[in-house]
């Protein structure tokens, strides 16, 4: 056995943020777990096919329009505290949450900007797809409800903007 | 440079292409058809550039292309529907391959979701965007770049090929491009009807397909093997657990490392 290779897988692995590897070549066999690995309970969201936060399953496409009662939705009624008033936008796809073009740029928009219609709003990513989504209506952004590089499912509401 | 008359000679498509945009030098010939104002851009437009400034390949590295070496162009579509963009991009990958392998006698491999490999380097990449109006699709731009005379490439871009490398000879760029296109625009009407066969024919020719594999999930890699099971009529990737249980992934980055690069596992 070559310890050196050992030494250097080691080394490799507790610089990256894998905690756990199994190697195999020929007879030579390891397996290493990094000691502040998840707990057992902690299966991550990218096992299943809907992602873990996902709201209460997404109406057929041609309701895409219509007002559901999801409840970031305004037709939820006005007792809710957070209740915003103003038109949802929905993700159109499955996908990754980005609110800027790349990490290093700012948000497309903040709360309280003004809008017009075909500006750019966010990009929902899948595999490695960049979906720009613009503003079907000018207004003003009332709210935000995604956090930046979360997943999204079809339908989700994404911001709520008050039209005028 | 390249020639628009040969092209527009050579081309034997219905409607992809037709409209033909060159330019010598331009940013990215993406980020130009997302901007183009919706009269000028229309389904089957593409747009061809000699220079990309801010060409992008994977994960945003830069494209090393030499002006006039190579394919680096954009196909403008607009569908009818949003479905399995994944999917349109895979066939389009599928389509070049057979085009490659028809005219060049190269054999040519699918690295999912969007590189071509010859021999174990890349030859060509697929670069898809899209923009909705709220939720309609507006435009999908495939932007396609493939290694076609280059001869030599900079250092720090590892295992990376060019067609005349691989059959030692240049090879006619307008004429690729055409066959390219014309392979493209069937591919297009095989992705809108979800064609079995066509299907099949992407999966047959996807690295790692039907081998037990690992996969790195958004930059992690997951513990074990999954054999991979292919593309479904949605675009999504389903592969099999060691526990035999499918898995479907619908939108995560995923890289399928098979079991013999397995030991350069943080390439």
């Amino acid at each position: 056995m070559d310890l050196k290779l050992v030494k250097n897988i080691l080394d490799l692995i507790s610089e990256s943020d894998v905690d756990e590897v199994s190697i195999e070549e020929g007879d030579f066999k390891i397996s290493v777990k990094k000691k502040a690995s998840a707990s057992p309970g902690e299966i991550p969201a990218y096992h299943y096919q809907i992602p873990a936060q996902s709201p209460a399953p997404a109406p057929p496409p041609s309701t895409a329009n219509s007002p559901d009662h999801s409840p970031a939705d305004t037709s939820a009624g006005p007792d809710q505290e957070d209740s915003v008033d103003g038109d949802t936008v929905k993700s159109p796809i499955v996908g990754t949450f980005y609110r800027a073009p790349s990490p290093e740029s700012d948000p497309f928009v903040e709360v309280g900007d003004k809008v017009e219609k075909g500006d750019t709003l966010c990009i929902v990513e899948a595999m490695k797809i960049m979906n720009e989504i613009e503003a079907e209506f000018g207004g003003t952004i009332q709210k935000i409800l995604v956090e930046d590089a979360q997943p999204v499912e079809f339908d989700q509401p994404l911001f709520i903007i008050k039209k005028g | 440079m390249f020639d628009r008359n040969i092209y527009l000679d050579e081309l034997r498509t219905s409607w992809l292409g037709v409209r033909f945009l060159y330019k010598q030098e331009i940013e990215s010939t993406n980020t130009f058809l997302k901007r183009v104002p919706p009269p000028e851009f229309g389904h089957g437009i593409v747009l061809l550039a000699d220079l990309q400034k801010k060409g992008r390949g994977q994960y945003d590295r830069k494209w090393h292309s030499q002006p006039g070496e190579n394919l680096t162009f954009t196909i403008g579509l607009k569908p009818s529907e949003a479905g399995s963009l994944t999917l349109l991009t895979l066939s389009v990958a599928e389509a070049m391959a057979v085009v490659i392998q028809e005219q060049l006698d190269v054999e040519v491999l699918i690295k999912w979701p969007n590189d071509l490999i010859v021999s174990g380097c890349k030859v060509g990449g697929i670069l898809t965007e899209s923009v909705f109006n709220g939720s309609d699709l507006e435009r999908v731009l495939i932007g396609i770049g493939v290694n076609v005379n280059q001869q030599d490439f900079h250092s720090g871009l590892d295992s990376v090929t060019s067609l005349a490398l691989e059959i030692g000879r240049p090879v006619d760029r307008e004429e690729l491009l055409c066959r390219i296109l014309e392979g493209a625009e069937q591919a297009y009407i095989n992705w809108q009807n979800r064609e079995r066969e066509w299907i099949a024919a992407i999966n047959r020719r996807l690295i790692g397909f039907g081998e037990w594999t690992h996969l790195q999930v958004n930059g992690e890699l997951l513990d074990g093997r999954f054999k991979v099971l292919g593309v479904n009529e949605n675009g999504y990737l389903v592969t099999l657990t060691s526990d035999y249980a499918v898995n479907t992934f619908s939108y995560e980055q995923i890289r399928i490392i098979p079991d013999h690069t397995a030991s350069r596992l943080t390439s």
